[in-house]
Parts: structure tokens; C-alpha cells; sequence
């Protein structure tokens, strides 16, 4: 779901990277010190977990753990993203460095869906987690196709659904057993608290 | 929690395996063509991409089409010079190669050893199928391996460079902060 360097517009990605540095910074404020090993060791995850592929549709397409990085952090996902692609581009050349910044938005806005159904307060929490993880890939696959149909780039809206319902899917189900499996092994590892006896029963 | 660090070994020896999908171009000159052999990095490959030919310094292309099912295409430069090829799945992956066509490419081939051979179509009434050997390309494209062992190797070093930096730059982060705070 990265967009490449040369796709956008110079001052698309200028704009872009200015507002992805308001996020990073509101996102990476003030952190305790005890934050921020969880926040590194979750984004040596992502940037593990990102480089898992699956061939669909003659295209190539990863998880990204964005819900799941929304649905523990929050807002502080940002930061965690922007490391993350960063270092994608660095290493691996995705993306491109002047492309960092509109894919921290773009991937980041996946975040703030998954934090926003965690903090629903009625769903029991697997459905939440569900979704968090669902809207973390869907969320960006929507924005993503958006962007590339303003700029007549691309394979339609139609085509980045086929091709990524089916990612969002595989992404909600993994948050799941992501959540169930900390929740029962160690409730406070993630930050999350653990469930109530009522809500498991 | 102790089969935690064998799960997380077992991600990462299946990450080593799977593809990440920048796109990396293979170019070779095979006059009168030049060949594109576009692949995500793990080798798997670009499969009805759009490919653009161009001239640096020239707006308009000078041929526009899509890769094959192998992720092949090819063109046939008219001069020398440099030639700019962009591949682009449509998906947001794009990979540009600029190539340099030198004057050699466009002498003529020597006698003894042609470097197209026509092979005349077999009959319609023939009762015996002839044996069409295959072109330079249908060869390479036979005898390219899927992912070479020192690609994996590669990617695995990378895979562990980038999560050890971003660990590092954490822990440098973390040092900081705690100093300030205390």
C-alpha cells in the first residue's frame, strides 16, 4: 500500500510530509520512559510483520498491524508508523523517502479507525479488535485509492478493494488472535487491560 | 510466554522467505530488443504492469504497453543513447530503469552466428511435429531461478539490520528521556 516516490506530486508529498509531522509530533509528546521500549520493540514487529506478502490479484500486498498499533497506542501510533516506514524506505527502498510522509498519513489514519472502535464502549472486545484490525487495513486501502483516482493513477477504487477486502479480513482475524493471546498470556504486556470475568463469560 | 522467542524466530525465518514488494528491474540487451524482466524483490513477477519507455529530456513516450505473464516486455530502441524505462503495477509500486544503448548494439551480426533465426512455420498437412528450439529469451526466461539463496540472505540481513536500527534508535530515545526525567 505504499505509494512510490515520483506517483504524487512534489508538493502533494511536501504538503503531506508537513501534516505527517504535526501527527508524529502530537503523537510523540511528552512519552514516559516506560513507553517508549514497547513503542520500539512493536515497531521492529511492524517492520517485521510488514515484509510477510501475499500475492493477490498479479499485485503484492502485506499486513501491517495498523489496527492493532491504533488499539494499544493510540494517537502514539503515529510515531511508531513513521519509524516504521521510515526505515522500510531506507532499507528496503518502499515507498521513498519524499513519499514517508503521505504514507504515515495514509497508513496512520488505519490507526485512529482501529483506536476509535476500541474506544467504543457497547462491542464485546474480540468484535472490536475484529475491526480494529479490519478498518486498520480497509481505512488506508480507501484513502490510498482516493488519492490515486484525484490524481487518474491507478486501478480504480473497485480493483484496491478486490485486492485488499481480503487483506483487511486476514489482518481483523490476526488481531484477534493477537488480543486473545496476550489478553490470556500476560493482560498488561500490551497495555491493555485485561478483560472482565463478566465480558469472558 | 516461553514459546514467545520461538514464535517470534519462526516469523522471522518465514519473513526470510516471502517477498517484500519493491520492484527491481532486470535489464537486458538482446539486439535488436532490449529486455525488461520486472519482479517484486523476492523475485515474483510483475504480471500486466504498465510499462512506459521514454527519452530523458523528451515529454511524450515513446512506447507505452504491459508486461507479459512473466513480467517480460520488451522494446526495440531506434537509436543510441539513453533510454528510461518505468514499470508501475498500479498499485502504488514502481520501479525505473534508465539504460544506455550504445552504437554496438545497432552492427550488424556476424555472419556465422545469426542472431535471430526464422524458422519457417511447419506445414499444414505434415503428419510430424518439428522441434522449434527455443529463443535466447525463452531460455533465460527458463533458467531464471524464482529467488537465488544470496538474495534470501540478503534480505535476511536486512530484515535484521532495520529491526536492530529501529531498536537501537529506541534505546537511544529511551536513554534520553530517562536522563532528562531524572
Amino acid at each position: 500500500m505504499h505509494i512510490a516516490d515520483g506517483i504524487l506530486p512534489v508538493e502533494v508529498s511536501i504538503a503531506a510530509a508537513a501534516v505527517a509531522v504535526g501527527a508524529v509530533y502530537l503523537g510523540g509528546r511528552n512519552p514516559k520512559p516506560e513507553e517508549i521500549p514497547r513503542m520500539g520493540v512493536f515497531a521492529a514487529g511492524l517492520f517485521i510483520v510488514s515484509l510477510i506478502h501475499f500475492p493477490i490479484a498479479g499485485t503484492s500486498v502485506h499486513l501491517g498491524l495498523y489496527g492493532m498499533a491504533g488499539l494499544i497506542f493510540g494517537i502514539r501510533a503515529f510515531p511508531i508508523i513513521f519509524v516504521n516506514l521510515l526505515f522500510q524506505s531506507l532499507v528496503f527502498q518502499h515507498g521513498g523517502l519524499l513519499s514517508v510522509g503521505v504514507n504515515t498519513l495514509t497508513m496512520g489514519s488505519g490507526a485512529l479507525a482501529g483506536w476509535l472502535v476500541w474506544k467504543l464502549p457497547v462491542i464485546d472486545r474480540r468484535i472490536k479488535s475484529f475491526f480494529c484490525g479490519f478498518l486498520g487495513i480497509l481505512v488506508p486501502a480507501v484513502l490510498v485509492a482516493s488519492v490515486f483516482i484525484l490524481l487518474s493513477y491507478g486501478r480504480g477504487m473497485a480493483f484496491m478493494l478486490t485486492v485488499y477486502l481480503p487483506t483487511a479480513v486476514i489482518e481483523g482475524l490476526l488481531t484477534v488472535v493477537i488480543y486473545s493471546y496476550f489478553n490470556k498470556a500476560k493482560p498488561g504486556l500490551l497495555g491493555i487491560a485485561p478483560l472482565e470475568e463478566k465480558e469472558k463469560k | 510466554m516461553k514459546k514467545a522467542p520461538v514464535l517470534l524466530l519462526s516469523l522471522c525465518c518465514l519473513c526470510s522467505l516471502l517477498s517484500a514488494h519493491g520492484v527491481k528491474l532486470k535489464v537486458s540487451q538482446q539486439p535488436p530488443c532490449v529486455v525488461v524482466e520486472a519482479a517484486y524483490h523476492a523475485g515474483r513477477a510483475l504480471v500486466g504492469a504498465d510499462v512506459t519507455v521514454s527519452r530523458p529530456g523528451e515529454p511524450k513516450a515513446f512506447q507505452k504497453g504491459r508486461t507479459d505473464v512473466n513480467g517480460f516486455f520488451l522494446f526495440r530502441p531506434h537509436e543510441a543513447g539513453q533510454w528510461q524505462v518505468m514499470i508501475d503495477d498500479g498499485m502504488g509500486h514502481r520501479g525505473k530503469s534508465t539504460i544506455e544503448v550504445t552504437a554496438d548494439f545497432f552492427a550488424p551480426p556476424r555472419q556465422e552466428e545469426p542472431a535471430v533465426k526464422t524458422v519457417d512455420p511447419p506445414a499444414v498437412n505434415a503428419g510430424a511435429v518439428d522441434k522449434v528450439e527455443p529463443g535466447p529469451l525463452e531460455a533465460e526466461k527458463k533458467k531464471t531461478p524464482p529467488v537465488s539463496s544470496s538474495e534470501i540472505c540478503c534480505y535476511l540481513l536486512k530484515i535484521v539490520l532495520g529491526a536492530g536500527l529501529i531498536l537501537v534508535v529506541t534505546f537511544v530515545l529511551h536513554r534520553l528521556v530517562k536522563k532528562q526525567g531524572g
